[in-house]
């Protein structure tokens, strides 16, 4: 104990020596910090501790109108209109019989229609079968299929053990896509406030669906379609079509906007990749840019068989961030901007497409992320963006659904 | 009002001369601290540049709590700066595989071989320590921290910080005797 507390004398020793120790500085040290000091924003020179955030009414104001409008975007894809929409889509099954009867189809492509056939007529079976619980459905022999011009109510006749009864056949969500907008990396708080951030995105899409209008001699309407646009998105609007009712034109359903002019489509696997910066302009605001490629695959039936179509699009994005609440490695924000795009190249089948049109949008959108380190953090960002009419026939996901909603996850790099 | 909270005001103020005159008053004392951490003049000055700039963009958040409570947020902040620094260089891993190899036992000094040490001399005696030992022996012998600050400070056990101490302590007294046989 006695030796104990004698080593630790010499330590005392050592402490009281070093305890205020001091070295020369170097002659142009305060110069540099105030070079450094200088070239930093007013704002960042000193920022206030945040232990209680209290934003102003004009910010809580702002935030709310995004929660609203991104609520609404919700609620229009997941609203029952659409189920309704759906249902009058879905054709009974004997109608799909009927329609393939159109005796105008070029032999070549029957087998093809066929083909398609079976695949919608197992699609409705599945469908069928969901929605009644009865696994015996009244489907005719798909070596019997017809076609016929006429237009059947909506509503399908299903053979249930007792009795034939009507069933309206409820929204089947089998194609509902992953969707994937491309979009921006939000602020994330630099050591000195208005640092830069890097965010990469990559973005995938799950099968889709058909949209809602072929030419006159498309028989089989195909499973609604969804759009992809960028970091990993999920579609949450059910992929159903859009057609309204009672419109029909040489035998098919035509809505009223866009398909009198433009082919039908099914678009899938849509794939987004980017790059944004964003600048920190305080501590509450940042600037955000980038660009981004979006590739939108499509099927268009300009004839009777559908033809692959591939738009390669590069957008430039412009979007404002506003950090509303920041705790412990977590920030929550929200976001408004505009995007830009020009098609790069495009092809339909084997011929090049041009499109010299931009394609504007407007997207709002909140985020959280949550850093995983100093410099680095995981985000997710639902929101919504309405694509603006480009003036062009060319049919893709955004003429379907200019108004599609988001969600986006990605990572992001800070330094 | 202190002298200590005028010039934090000032600095919060964004006053410059109140800047100029913390640097000026603490940088030669931020400056021994780096030196102790790091033993290279070169990382010093860029730990102190660092940590001061810190220091100046946070000030807002230092709250002064008496006289002398400035000095110890600096000395906060500044070994946060390099504590951060050598985790990033991945400099205070190496330590840790030593605790394993043996160390020579030795007799510890009396205080007064080390009152004979200039600070100069001890100070290069203590760079000779491994990163981790000396990081250990700054956190536990000089600044007074226990080994369950420092287990939190560095992300290590509290065995590995007195394993650790224990090695320096008995590296240190090696060299320090070793000095004096040399220099007296």
């Amino acid at each position: 104990m006695i030796q104990e507390e004698w080593n630790d004398r010499w330590l005392d020793e050592v402490r009281r020596k070093m305890d205020d120790y001091q070295e020369e500085v170097p002659t142009d040290g305060w110069d540099r910090i105030l070079a450094d000091i200088e070239s930093m924003p007013a704002g960042n020179q000193s920022p206030s501790p945040q232990k209680h955030v209290v934003l102003p009414v004009w910010a809580r104001a702002a935030a709310a109108m995004a929660l609203l409008v991104i609520a609404s975007g919700l609620w229009y894809f997941l609203g029952s209109h659409h189920v309704t929409q759906f249902a009058e889509t879905i054709q009974p099954l004997s109608q799909q019989e009927e329609r393939i009867q159109d005796k105008d189809i070029l032999a070549s492509d029957s087998s093809r229609v066929q083909q398609t056939m079976l695949a919608a007529l197992s699609s409705h079976r599945r469908v069928a079968a969901k929605t009644t619980g009865v696994k015996d459905i009244a489907l005719p022999d798909t070596s019997q299929i017809s076609l016929s011009d006429k237009v059947e109510p909506v509503e399908e006749h299903v053979a249930s053990r007792d009795s034939h009864q009507v069933h309206r056949v409820e929204p089947y969500h089998e194609d509902n896509a992953m969707k994937v907008v491309q979009h921006a990396s939000l602020p994330a708080k630099r050591k000195h406030g208005l640092g830069w951030t890097l965010g990469m995105n990559v973005g995938g899409s799950a099968v889709s669906a058909s949209s809602g209008i072929k030419n006159s001699n498309d028989a089989t309407p195909l499973p609604p379609h969804n759009p992809n646009i960028g970091g990993p998105n999920l579609d949450a609007s059910p992929s159903i079509d859009s057609i309204p009712k009672n419109k029909e034109t040489r035998g098919v359903n035509v809505p009223d906007r866009h398909y009198s002019k433009r082919m039908q489509g099914s678009n899938h696997k849509t794939w987004s990749f980017g790059v944004t910066l964003n600048k920190q302009l305080n501590d509450r605001w940042s600037f955000e840019t980038g660009l981004v490629y979006t590739l939108l695959t499509s099927d268009v039936y300009p004839y009777s068989v559908s033809v692959p179509q591939k738009l390669h699009y590069l957008g430039i994005p412009l979007k404002m961030n506003f950090t509303m609440l920041q705790r412990k490695g977590w920030q929550l924000y929200a976001g408004t901007g505009t995007m830009v795009e020009r098609c790069l190249y495009g092809t339909r089948g084997e011929a090049k497409l041009k499109i010299n049109a931009l394609q504007f949008s407007l997207s709002a959108n909140a985020g959280i992320q949550y850093r995983l380190s100093q410099h680095t953090g995981l985000y997710l960002e639902p929101g919504i963006r309405y694509y603006f009419d480009d003036g062009t026939d060319v049919c893709s996901f955004r003429t379907e659904h200019p108004l599609s909603f988001t969600l986006q996850a990605g990572f992001r790099i800070s330094y | 009002m202190n002298w200590e909270e005028e010039i934090a005001q000032g600095c919060r103020r964004g006053e410059r001369k109140a800047q100029r005159q913390l640097y000026e008053t603490y940088a030669p004392y931020l400056m021994g601290v780096c030196m102790r951490y790091v033993c290279d003049k070169d990382y010093a000055q860029d730990l102190l540049h660092d940590g001061f700039l810190h220091v100046l963009t946070h000030i807002s958040q230092f709250q002064y709590q008496g006289q002398g409570s400035l000095k110890a947020w600096l000395l906060q902040v500044q070994r946060n700066v390099i504590l951060k620094f050598l985790r990033k260089k991945d400099l205070l891993s190496d330590s840790v595989s030593m605790d394993v190899q043996p160390c020579i036992v030795a007799n510890e000094p009396d205080p007064e071989d080390v009152k004979d040490i200039s600070q100069k001399d001890l100070i290069r005696l203590i760079a000779q320590l491994p990163v981790g030992y000396r990081t250990v022996f700054n956190l536990y012998a000089i600044e007074g921290h226990s080994h369950k600050e420092i287990a939190k400070m560095l992300g290590i056990s509290e065995k590995t910080s007195s394993l650790q101490l224990v090695n320096a302590r008995r590296l240190l007294s090696i060299k320090i005797k070793s000095w004096r046989k040399e220099n007296l």
